[in-house]
């Protein structure tokens, strides 16, 4: 059985639907769904994976976000084999505050000494675990705080 | 497609090859491989990644090393939609500088990416925060990273 047809079968069972309301509810095709239920279809395209996510949480933002991780976590997963796989670690983060930051597409620009002291901070943080700690423990830090009103139109 | 026409332009750079030479060493149609070139066209299927990881390889470890590089850049273009903000994917540390030799950029966990964009937004004004960074920063800068792709030795 391939990683999305596990996922699908899941999501049918804890939303209480069959194949055939998810395709009603969805645009994607009853036999399609079972195809990939089955495990007979392991490749499912950007927006039926979308469509299957709104399908199964129609009108609910936050869960058809969250199914539609789970499915993609599903599907690449699926496409995450060959002889470089192994190198490669591919991970739900659902619960993580993650879509709060990308939101924001404010940054500020920064002087050159602190602007190049951060890229070296990026280059070295795959690497090493100590910058990487401390670096998340910053970021928490920040994450609680809210930029001062009067400092906000300084960020573009 | 960006991020595979950047890693692929890296395969093609690495073994200094054109297109139609991949094309006819790989048995696929050139334009194909020049849309993926360009960043358009139908995503490659994990077939194709592994045959053009092997077109130009000489050993399992060059297969494993170009694979990877493609496998990840596939990944993360493939990586879209509602949810994909929910998703880290990431290089493990021992074969970054493979993937970092091959695109000729040092790929970021997604998880510091977001990190490193929180303190960011607080770092201009904040005096406290700026000295925590350039006390940070400032062992790092004699430092070597990690060496290059050839002295990596995947399994």
């Amino acid at each position: 059985m391939s990683h999305i047809a596990n996922a699908l079968d899941l999501e049918l069972k804890q939303t209480k639907q069959t194949a055939a309301e998810l395709a009603r509810r969805s645009s994607v095709n009853e036999a399609q769904i079972s195809r990939i239920k089955s495990g007979l279809q392991i490749w499912v395209g950007p927006e039926d994976l979308v469509s299957l996510a709104n399908g199964l949480f129609p009108s609910q933002t936050e869960n058809i976000k969250l199914a539609h991780a789970r499915l993609l976590h599903a599907r690449l997963m699926d496409e995450c084999c060959g002889p470089g796989a192994k190198y490669i670690s591919l991970a739900l983060t659902e619960g993580l505050a993650i879509p709060s930051d990308k939101e924001s597409p404010s940054q500020p620009i920064l002087p050159p000494g602190l602007q190049e002291n951060l890229d070296l901070i990026a280059l070295h943080i795959n690497y090493d675990r100590t910058v990487q700690d401390f670096v998340k423990a910053i970021a928490n830090l920040c994450r609680t705080r809210t930029l001062p009103e009067s400092r906000k139109n300084r960020v573009r | 497609m960006q991020k595979f026409s950047f890693a692929l332009y890296g395969l093609l750079r690495k073994y200094k090859m054109d297109t139609l030479q991949l094309a006819e060493a790989c048995n696929l149609p050139e334009n194909i491989l020049n849309d993926w070139r360009c960043g358009r066209g139908a995503a490659p299927s994990p077939g194709h990644l592994i045959k053009l990881a092997r077109t130009f390889s000489t050993s399992r470890k060059e297969v494993s090393e170009n694979h990877l590089s493609l496998l990840y850049a596939h990944l993360l273009d493939d990586c879209v939609g509602p949810g994909a903000d929910y998703l880290n994917i990431e290089v493990l540390p021992k074969a970054l500088p493979v993937v970092a030799g091959a695109w000729s950029l040092h790929p970021l966990r997604r998880m510091s990416e977001l990190d490193l964009a929180a303190i960011r937004k607080h770092l201009w004004y904040d005096r406290s925060l700026q000295q925590s960074i350039h006390a940070l920063a400032e062992p790092l800068k004699s430092k070597p990273l990690p060496p290059s792709t050839k002295e990596v030795k995947p399994e």
